[in-house]
């Protein structure tokens, strides 16, 4: 009865044209059980046509009057891809309504978002982040994931260069992982596996323990030239700054890998400009991560993350042992094409 | 025994978020559209990581075997919730319940366990629920 109400609601009071629709937003879907989900709406119009990305990945969006629906595929919680379809009015300089499972294809009850809200606000409004009372040593901790906040988008907006490799590649042989090889920063900082962050200030450098692979990672605070030589690897090469309560790192010097788990490319210029902040007194660790790689994205992908502050959390060692790989390839009669697929595996 | 189970929403309702986490393009390995159950005797156990693995033999209702490749989460996953090398031994027979690969494939991504005293696992993912974040 309450929903209904709510879903009149959106209806009766849109009172806004299209052209307001245009600009960045802030998506946010509630969902039960953990913490909303955030991710950046962009909406333009060319030559008469609307186009949305969401995580700067493509988003197909039709916009009728003061209506929208927009639709974001994500990776699911069993790994597969699934779609939420977002229907919403413009109201006052702000999209809301409420979820209808209609709304949600494929996996419609894995995410329990029906009858949950979402909405979007313009990006200029957003309330600024007050981090200014937080110190780098403040970071020093356990994290430990917390469920929520990444949208996992599934598509990115990928140049032809990085769309013809995706779809050359094979995950099932060519996931670096599989070989107990590093997935590459992208993935490391992103999963779900907590990790140790070290502040050792007398050296002005980060020490960031992932428990994913025995990552380990070091950030070379306040540095801005490059070391001459310095090989390149997944990990890449790290330099921080702190300003403002907020730590970013920047990152280059990467090999050539991949960012996720699709296979999409990362390449030897790529950019990683991860931002963390701290919220909940300084309980929960916030990142907002962009990976800048014009040679295979058109827009670069954003990733979230939140930890929650755990210091008496272990980490885990993590050794890893490819043999079951190999003896699936082998049982699998793929040795051969695994052989012939090492150009996938830069 | 292999039982198809067509209810893939209900499986999806209560499955907690033991896949969430799993680390490689799963949808290009396993069928969503293929959940089912097998039932055999454990023939190796594998609990390394990326992925614990056990192999099942399994006997067809031909009379003829099928050892399957199982797999579950990396170890550092389950051992927070007291899933260990030892839960489950060679020789045990056990109920796996799981996605099946592509293309009739015996492999399968494990959603639950039933062990042989009954008991059914079902891994849980490391990420804090906001509840416990919250405490």
């Amino acid at each position: 009865m309450k929903r209904s109400l709510l879903l009149v609601a959106c209806v009766a009071f849109g009172v806004a044209n299209a052209d307001e629709f245009a600009g960045e937003w802030m998506l946010t879907i509630e969902a039960p059980g953990v913490v909303p989900y955030t991710g950046r709406l962009d909406i333009e119009r060319h030559d008469g046509k609307w186009r949305a990305w969401v995580e700067n990945g493509p988003a197909p969006v039709e916009i009728d009057g003061d209506r929208i629906t927009v639709r974001v595929d994500s990776r699911g919680r069993q790994g597969f891809r699934c779609e939420r379809v977002r229907k919403g009015t413009l109201d006052d300089g702000r999209i809301a309504c409420i979820v209808r499972a209609e709304e949600i294809l494929e996996t419609a009850a894995e995410y329990g978002e029906d009858g949950s809200p979402w909405h979007a606000v313009r990006v200029a409004e957003l309330p600024p982040r007050d981090s200014r009372n937080y110190e780098l040593a403040d970071f020093d901790a356990t994290w430990i994931g917390i469920r929520g906040v990444d949208l996992r988008k599934f598509r990115m907006d990928l140049t032809p260069k990085g769309q013809a490799w995706v779809t050359a590649y094979d995950a099932r042989m060519d996931e670096p992982q599989k070989r107990c090889v590093s997935p590459g920063l992208v993935a490391a900082v992103t999963w779900i596996f907590p990790f140790e962050l070290i502040v050792v200030e007398e050296k002005n450098r980060l020490v960031m323990l992932y428990e994913a692979f025995n990552l380990l990672r070091r950030v070379h605070m306040f540095e801005d030239e490059l070391p001459e030589f310095y090989p390149e690897s997944s990990m890449g090469y790290s330099q921080g700054r702190f300003e403002d309560g907020e730590l970013e790192i920047e990152t280059t010097m990467l090999s050539a890998s991949t960012r996720d788990f699709n296979g999409e490319p990362v390449s030897e210029n790529t950019r990683i400009v991860e931002r963390y902040f701290l919220t909940e007194n300084g309980n929960r660790l916030n990142l907002v991560m962009q990976m800048h790689d014009p040679e295979n994205y058109n827009r670069p992908p954003i990733r979230r993350r939140a930890w929650a502050r755990d210091n008496d959390a272990l980490i885990f060692p993590f050794e890893c042992d490819p043999d079951s790989f190999f003896r699936q390839l082998y049982s699998e009669g793929r040795m051969q094409e695994y052989i012939e697929r090492a150009h996938m595996r830069p | 025994m292999l039982y198809r189970i067509p209810i893939l929403l209900l499986v999806l309702m209560f499955l907690p978020d033991t896949i969430a986490s799993a680390h490689h393009s799963y949808a290009a390995e396993f069928d969503a559209n293929a959940p089912a159950t097998i039932e055999g005797e454990v023939v190796e156990v594998w609990f390394k990581n990326p992925h614990v693995r056990y192999y099942v033999k399994v006997v067809n209702e031909d009379g003829s075997e099928t050892i399957w490749d199982t797999r579950g989460l990396s170890p550092v996953k389950l051992v927070r919730d007291g899933w260990t090398k030892n839960t489950i031994k060679v020789g045990d027979r056990i109920k796996l319940f799981g996605h099946t690969g592509h293309t009739n494939k015996t492999i399968m991504s494990i959603i639950d366990v039933t062990l042989p005293d009954g008991r059914v696992l079902t891994s849980r993912s490391v990420a804090y629920d906001i509840e416990e974040e919250e405490k």
